[in-house]
């Protein structure tokens, strides 16, 4: 079986087989389990040979129905016990819930368990999912790969099994190589045992165990440190059913390749674990490889001296390679890439890769600028973007795709850029994946933001759109990778803007006349379903995070230009800030009224005035409304509030908002008093809903 | 030679590699097509295999223009397959217990031929000398029963074989090194591909090969229209690697030749239906599946 998949196999069959005892209600002391590349296996200890015994009622038609008027049982009774299987003796009549039904009631004898767990068997192996399954030979199963024997033991009794290419027994194989033939497993508790003897080491983490194990004596005797990287151990343990590490050297020459390119030969193409010199110095971050390797041999030691001179051999052909391509690249200009790039299709009718890297350089410029960048930082954030996809030419990464950035910051390095610009290179990349870093230089960002969003809009230009599970450019990771540069740096950027600048930037540089509202509209969506994904992420409820992205600022495409978009980052303090303060009691009655308002203000829209008649406010408690509203109605029609001044405000209007609901009717008979009335409502709400929607939030 | 002894005891018929460009031994007809429906197959042959992208002007250690493979197809896929291609290895002097050798993931897919398979690369300590296939899918068509196909890399398996780093170093029969065969060609025709071809020529090509495997297949004739398939092919691949197809535009050219291998995939299996699959042993089989392929009237 594929490595990758081993773990989660042996984890389903032993979910699975735990199912099946705990629906039978079967006990046991240990339930262990095996995985290699060639098997999985499951061994339950200490079950009962038989289920127990036990005493099931059944509940039939109410009383009133069994009896006839001679006190005879009815046909629906007699039905009812012979469809069950019981004599007319056995029916009783008991009370339940306070009414009288027929009952009847024995004793299930438990089943074997060998017979019960038989009938499961076959469900275990079909009922695991993987990946991507297949068919072999003329049988129509399908499953990560070919079955090829299946062992299946009750102590020392075989648990009959027939599957169309074999037949359960007792008959496993050992090592591929270090034993021979079919080998008879006796009893069910010495599998462990059994395979190892015959070279296999069935359990995981033992094999696990032992290749680290191996690895620290090594550590141990040359006094240098192999990096072992989590995900390539647990791959190299599933390679292998009997692990011999063994330590390769390559010519020190090839230490003058930067590290990444060292490191991804031996880890990525060879699974080999790479090998650096003892860090003396605790504070220093850099590490210094050593030409040497790592390996796991599936197999005992003999002709290791041939496995290891293999294993260089074809390491040394791979460093080879990545050499000549290193110098050759370096020969170049950085402009003979660039020229290159202008011959390179970027996407049918979307112009060359050289004229996408314009779009990303004008599109950061225009992002510094936002940002306030100075003059100086605003050049280097050029220079960042106009050399953001030149390495993409060479013949480097066009050998090694997964060095693409940090191959350009190598390169630009070797001829003279500016620092800041090289850590751009790699930097505008980031964030990768969900966990990533994010830029560490402020003048990596525009770039990181323009790349994605150039990308987003030109795919959906062609109408590219991710839908279900098919998203072969990856764009929601782009998506993803924005909304996280803009929260996570706490950026203040509107995504509507730049979606708009992104979109123009393409359809003019390429003459399309896109249709850009329906365009904007589509990506602006996208971006806020993963705007969602990030508050869910960072742990905000759900009715709070509606309650922030459902404000009317954030729909604007439904209310154009009504009010000054609401910032992601404003949205995630709201969002934040919500949670903190929710279950105080102020905040829980201010959402009462103002919901209130904004409820009565709407079903009465029609008899809202359309100005406040001051002079017919005759109640303290409406006087009192308009001065406590005062601070809203002088702020700025359009702008939010931060999150401490929108609190603040509401602490000051609450009892007075609350007082007026009490002792104030607002449906008066006046049209004057009331349509003042409700315009106070009103504005109280439009103030509130331009922040939060209220009306989403959930109390306990 | 050797091989071709072990694959010979093991029931395969022995071919020679075909006479129209390849870029690998699955693309020869004594594959594509005959791991398509329901009769058994058994064969071994060499292929010299074309990939323009890989031609290095015979200065590469590793890369070739034109390499060589070793291309076994089991159909249907024996139970012991693993075992038998692991025997294979040890007829050519590769003893399992000195060496390291594993199974590693890698699924197989070839967008111009509409196929796909799960398998494994196999590994001699930590160089890749077997691609290990079971075939799902060929044409579009799904494959019943499923092959397996085991493709060798001549060069690397004597490179280690003769313990030399560089591929032109090796002893291509006593006395006549793989360099005094292969460095010219494969230096004229990296020259060739990368600088000298006349790509408008090609591109006409390509689309006159199309047109005649189009006309084959009209007439329904399934080998004449698959050897223009093979042509639009090594065709493309030379265009592609001498950078005159955009990435876009390839896609576009391996959907119009998968294309025309789908509807030969459909008319290959056809035809043998018409035949009643001859090389079926079970008659009484081969009848059921041509009652069952056949359209009722």
């Amino acid at each position: 079986m594929p490595a990758q998949i081993i773990l989660p196999a042996v984890e389903q069959l032993k979910s699975l087989v735990f199912k099946t005892c705990e629906n039978n209600r079967l006990s046991f002391d240990e339930l262990n389990t095996f995985s290699t590349p060639r098997r999985l296996a499951v061994q339950i200890k200490g079950l009962p040979d038989k289920q127990e015994d036990r005493s099931v009622e059944l509940k039939g038609p109410p009383a009133a129905i069994a009896k006839d008027k001679d006190n005879k049982w009815t046909k629906a009774a007699l039905g009812f016990a012979s469809k069950n299987g019981f004599d007319p003796a056995d029916l009783q009549i008991r009370q339940y819930e306070g009414k009288d039904y027929l009952f009847v009631q024995r004793m299930e004898l438990g089943q074997p368990v060998p017979e019960l767990l038989q009938e499961q068997l076959e469900q275990w192996i079909s009922q695991l999912n993987f990946p991507k399954n297949m068919r072999w030979a003329s049988y129509q199963m399908r499953f990560i790969r070919p079955i090829r024997w299946i062992v299946s033991l009750w102590n020392n009794t075989v648990v009959p099994l027939k599957l169309e290419m074999t037949e359960a027994g007792n008959e496993t194989r050992g090592h591929r190589f270090l034993s021979s033939g079919k080998s008879l497993l006796k009893d069910a508790a010495d599998y462990q045992q059994h395979l190892e003897k015959l070279n296999v080491m069935p359990d995981y983490e033992m094999r696990r165990e032992s290749i680290t194990s191996q690895i620290s004596k090594l550590e141990l005797e040359f006094g240098f440190v192999v990096e072992l990287d989590e995900k390539l151990l647990t791959e190299v343990t599933n390679l292998v059913e009997w692990p011999t590490v063994l330590l390769g050297d390559f010519e020190e020459e090839f230490l003058d390749l930067p590290n990444e390119v060292l490191v991804t030969s031996m880890a990525v193409h060879q699974r080999y674990f790479p090998v650096f010199r003892k860090n003396e110095n605790q504070d220093s971050t850099s590490k210094t490889l050593l030409p040497h390797f790592v390996t796991v041999r599936n197999g005992n030691s003999k002709g290791l001296d041939t496995v290891r001179r293999g294993n260089a051999k074809v390491l040394r052909a791979r460093l080879s390679d990545a050499r000549f391509f290193y110098f050759e690249d370096q020969k170049k200009a950085l402009d003979e890439f660039l020229q290159k790039a202008k011959n390179v299709v970027f996407f049918q009718k979307r112009g060359s890769q050289g004229q996408r890297v314009q779009r990303i350089a004008e599109f950061s410029v225009i992002i510094a600028g936002r940002l306030k960048f100075s003059e100086i930082q605003q050049k280097n954030v050029r220079r960042i973007a106009e050399l953001s996809k030149f390495d993409l030419e060479t013949q480097l990464v066009q050998e090694f795709p997964e060095l693409q950035g940090l191959m350009g910051e190598n390169y630009a390095m070797l001829k003279n850029e500016n620092a800041v610009v090289c850590r751009g290179i790699r930097q505008h990349y980031f964030p990768r994946n969900a966990k990533d870093f994010l830029p560490e230089d402020t003048e990596s960002v525009p770039t990181a933001l323009a790349d994605k969003l150039d990308l987003l809009v030109t795919a959906f230009s062609l109408n590219m759109i991710p839908s279900g599970a098919a998203d072969p450019y990856a764009l929601r990771r782009t998506a993803q990778g924005i909304i996280q540069l803009i929260l996570g740096l706490r950026l203040p950027l509107v995504l509507r803007e730049l979606i708009s600048d992104a979109v123009r930037l393409l359809d003019d540089q390429q003459n399309l006349s896109l249709e850009r509202t329906r365009l904007q509209n589509d990506l602006l969506e996208f971006l806020l379903q993963r705007q969602r994904w990030f508050l869910q992420e960072r742990g905000i409820r759900y009715d709070l995070i509606d309650a922030v992205l459902r404000t009317p600022a954030v729909n604007l495409s439904t209310q154009e230009n009504s009010a000054i978009p609401a910032l992601a980052i404003e949205q995630l303090s709201f969002a934040e800030f919500l949670g903190e303060h929710l279950e105080t009691d102020m905040f829980k009655r201010s959402v009462e009224a103002i919901v209130r308002a904004g409820n009565i203000s709407a079903k009465y829209s029609g008899r809202v005035a359309e100005e406040l008649n001051e002079s017919a406010l005759e109640l303290t408690e409406e006087k009192n409304f308009l001065v406590a509203l005062q601070p809203i109605l002088n702020s700025d029609s359009k702008s939010l509030w931060s999150p401490d001044n929108y609190m603040q405000q509401l602490c000051e209007i609450e009892p007075v908002v609350t007082r007026f609901f009490e002792d104030v009717m607002v449906m008066d008979e006046d049209p004057v008093k009331c349509g003042n009335r409700l315009w106070l409502c009103q504005q109280l709400a439009q103030w509130s809903g331009r922040h939060l929607d209220l009306q989403s939030i959930v109390f306990a | 030679m050797q091989l071709n002894e072990y694959w010979n005891s093991q029931g395969c018929i022995l071919m020679n590699p075909y006479d129209v460009e390849t870029g690998a031994g699955t693309m020869n007809p004594m594959t594509t097509l005959r791991v398509i429906g329901p009769e058994e197959w058994n064969v071994a042959y060499v292929e010299p295999s074309r990939r323009p992208a890989d031609g290095r002007y015979g200065k590469n250690p590793n890369r070739l223009y034109q390499h060589h493979q070793y291309q076994v197809i089991l159909k249907p896929s024996p139970d012991n397959v693993e075992e038998l291609y692991l025997a294979s290895l040890e007829a050519i002097g590769i003893d399992p217990l000195k060496h390291d050798i594993r199974f590693v993931e890698d699924n197989w897919e070839a967008p111009t031929l509409g196929a796909w398979g799960l398998g494994w690369e196999i590994w001699l300590d930590g160089m890749e000398i077997t691609q290990f296939t079971y075939f799902q899918q060929v044409g579009g068509v799904p494959c019943q029963p499923v092959s397996a196909e085991l493709t060798y890399g001549i060069e690397r398996i004597a490179s280690y074989l003769q313990d030399v780093d560089d591929v032109f170093d090796l002893e291509y029969t006593k006395g006549v090194s793989y360099a005094s065969i292969f460095q010219q060609p494969e230096f004229e025709h990296s020259k060739y591909t990368f600088e000298v071809a006349d790509t408008e020529l090609m591109f006409r090509w390509f689309n006159d090969y199309e047109q005649e495997a189009g006309h084959a297949l009209a007439e329904k004739l399934v080998f004449p229209a698959y050897d223009y398939v093979l042509k639009c092919s090594h065709t493309f691949n030379q265009l592609d690697a001498a950078g005159a197809i955009s990435v876009s535009a390839r896609a576009t050219y391996i959907e119009r030749v998968r294309n025309l291998a789908q509807k030969i995939a459909k008319l290959f299996l056809e035809e043998r239906c018409k035949l009643g699959f001859p090389l079926m042993n079970d008659r009484d089989a081969a009848r059921k599946w041509v009652e069952k392929l056949t359209p009722e009237n």
